[in-house]
C-alpha cells in the first residue's frame, strides 16, 4: 500500500531558528495519526508544509506521491487553528463556498453536520464564538471527501462538552479510505481515536509507533507517555 | 479562477457599494451649488471627488492582497487547490472591475456637474477607435500598474519574512523597480523612437518621444513600439514571477 504522506529529512529554516530539522514521517491510508508535542516543537510547522502554505527548506514532502501544489491542495482538507472564514460571510456562505471550490464536497453531509453542531446557517461567522467557530471549520473540513486530513489543534478553546461532539464528529464522519493527521495539546482527550503516534520536540521526531503497542510495551497511556517524553 | 472573482466581489462588494453612494452624495451637494459660484468650480470639485475615489478604491484594493499576504485570510485563499496564475489573475480582474465601477459613477456624476454653457461638442467627434484605444490604455495601465505593485508585494513577502519589515520592504522595492522601468522606458523610447499608427496601421519615426507605450505623441492613435514592448516583457515578467513565488517560496506566517 502507498503512502497518503511521506516525509524525508523535511527541514525548515527561519532566519536565526530551525523549526525543524529533519522529519521523517510515513502515513499510511486509513490511519488517524496524532502528531503530539510541546508548543514550538515544529507541528504546525509541518502540517503548514504539508497544506502547502509553507515551504521546506530541504528535505522533501510528497502527498499521494505529489509535491504540495495545486493537485495535493485538492485531496488534503486542512484545519488551521486560527480564524480564516472570511468576516462578510454567513454560514451557509461558508459552506458555499466550500462547495464552489472542492469538487469533492460533500454539501448534504455538510448540512447534517451543521444540525449535529447546533449551527445555524443563517448566523453570520463574526457573530460566531471561537468554540462554534471552531464547529463550523471542521463542519467544513469533515465534509469534504479528502484522502487526507490535517487538524491542526481541532479541539482549541473549546469547552470539554464541545470537544466530545467534535471528537465525536471526527470518528464518524471518517473514512477507511482517508488518512488523518491530527495535532493536540489535549492528548488525554483524544488519544483514544489515535492508530499511530508520532512525539516531535525541537523539530525531530523522537518516538513513533502504533498507538496500541506503545501503549502496551511501555505500560502507559499515551498522555503518560507524553508526560514522560516531555517532561 | 472566475469562482474567485465572484467571491472576490462579493467580499468588496459594500466597499463599492459605499465609495459610489459617497461619490453620488457629495456630487449631489455639489449640484445644488451650481450657478452660485464660478462655472468652473463645480466640476472641478467634481473631478477632485474622482480622484479621491480613485485613490480610495485603488488602496482598497492593495490593502485586500495585503490582507492575503499576512492576514489569516491567506489561509483560507492559498489553500484552495488554484494555481498562483489563477489568484494573481483573480485579483486583478476583481480590482480592474472594481476600480472602473468607481471610475464610471464619478465621471457620470462629473457629466451632471457641468454647466450647460459649456461646449461638449467635441465629445460627439470623438471616433470609435479612439474611444476603444483610450478604454485600452486605461485597462493597460490599471492592469499593468497592479501587477507590478503586486509583484512587489509579493517579493517583499516572500524575501523579508516580517509583517512590519516585509511592508516596508516592498514599499522600497516598488519604488527602486519603477524608478528603473521609468529609466529604461525613456532610454528605449529614445532609442527607437519608431511608432505604430493604430488608426492606419502605419509605422513611422516620430521624434517626439514618450515614455509610455502607449501614446498620443504626435500623431493620433499611435503607440512607441519598442516601449510598448517593453511594457509588455516587464507585465509578463512581473506576473510570471508573481505566479511563480506563490506557487514555490510564499510562506503564510
Amino acid at each position: 500500500m502507498n503512502n497518503i504522506l511521506k516525509s524525508d529529512g523535511l527541514c525548515k529554516s527561519y532566519l536565526n531558528k530551525k523549526a525543524l530539522r529533519g522529519v521523517d514521517l510515513d502515513i499510511m491510508p486509513g490511519k488517524i495519526v496524532g502528531l503530539l508535542g510541546p508548543n514550538g516543537s515544529g507541528k504546525t510547522t509541518f502540517l503548514k508544509i504539508a497544506a502547502g502554505i509553507l515551504h521546506a527548506s530541504k528535505g522533501e514532502i510528497l502527498i499521494d506521491g505529489q509535491k504540495p501544489g495545486v493537485y495535493t491542495k485538492s485531496i488534503v482538507s486542512y484545519l488551521p487553528d486560527n480564524e480564516y472564514l472570511l468576516n462578510w460571510m454567513k454560514v451557509k456562505d461558508a459552506v458555499k463556498y466550500f462547495k464552489d471550490f472542492y469538487p469533492d464536497f460533500d454539501e448534504k453531509k455538510a448540512k447534517d453536520l451543521l444540525i449535529f453542531m447546533n449551527l445555524d446557517e443563517k448566523s453570520p461567522v463574526k457573530s460566531l464564538s471561537k468554540g462554534m467557530k471552531e464547529k463550523l471549520k471542521l463542519t467544513l473540513v469533515l465534509s469534504r471527501k479528502a484522502k487526507l486530513y490535517i487538524l491542526d489543534e481541532p479541539l482549541g478553546g473549546v469547552d470539554p462538552t464541545a470537544r466530545e461532539k467534535i471528537l465525536n464528529a471526527i470518528v464518524n464522519n471518517f473514512s477507511e479510505n482517508s488518512s488523518m493527521i491530527i495535532t493536540t495539546h489535549l492528548v488525554n482527550d483524544i488519544e483514544r481515536i489515535f492508530d499511530d503516534v508520532a512525539f516531535i520536540s525541537d523539530g525531530v521526531i523522537v518516538l513513533q509507533g502504533n498507538a496500541e503497542e506503545l501503549r502496551m510495551s511501555k505500560n502507559k497511556s499515551i498522555d503518560e507517555l507524553y508526560r514522560e517524553v516531555f517532561q | 479562477m472566475f469562482k474567485l472573482i465572484k467571491y472576490e466581489l462579493r467580499s468588496t462588494f459594500f466597499t463599492i457599494l459605499g465609495i459610489c453612494i459617497a461619490v453620488i452624495i457629495a456630487n449631489m451637494i455639489l449640484i445644488t451649488k451650481k450657478g452660485t459660484t464660478d462655472v468652473a468650480v463645480i466640476p472641478a470639485l467634481s473631478v477632485c471627488l474622482a480622484i479621491g475615489a480613485f485613490i480610495v478604491i485603488f488602496i482598497s484594493s492593495l490593502r485586500i492582497m495585503s490582507k492575503y499576504l499576512y492576514g489569516e485570510e491567506g489561509y483560507l485563499l492559498f489553500t484552495l487547490p488554484q494555481s498562483g496564475a489563477s489568484i494573481v489573475t483573480s485579483r486583478l480582474i476583481t480590482s480592474l472591475v472594481q476600480i472602473s465601477i468607481v471610475l464610471f459613477v464619478s465621471l457620470l456624476m462629473f457629466y451632471f456637474t457641468i454647466p450647460e454653457q459649456m461646449d461638449l461638442s467635441f465629445l460627439n467627434k470623438l471616433k470609435a477607435n479612439e474611444i476603444l484605444f483610450s478604454i485600452s490604455g486605461y485597462i493597460w495601465a490599471t492592469i499593468t500598474s497592479l501587477t507590478l505593485i503586486y509583484f512587489c508585494m509579493i517579493i517583499g513577502k516572500v524575501a523579508l519574512k516580517g509583517k512590519k519589515i516585509g511592508k516596508i520592504g516592498s514599499f522600497v522595492i516598488f519604488i527602486i523597480i519603477s524608478l528603473i522601468i521609468g529609466w529604461l522606458s525613456s532610454k528605449i523610447t529614445t532609442l527607437f523612437p519608431q511608432t505604430l499608427n493604430l488608426g492606419g496601421s502605419s509605422i513611422a519615426n516620430n521624434f517626439t518621444t514618450s515614455n509610455s507605450g502607449f501614446s498620443i505623441s504626435g500623431m493620433p492613435l499611435s503607440v512607441n513600439i519598442a516601449g510598448t514592448i517593453f511594457e509588455i516583457i516587464t507585465f509578463a515578467g512581473c506576473f510570471i514571477t508573481s505566479s511563480f513565488l506563490i506557487d514555490k517560496k510564499l510562506d503564510l506566517s
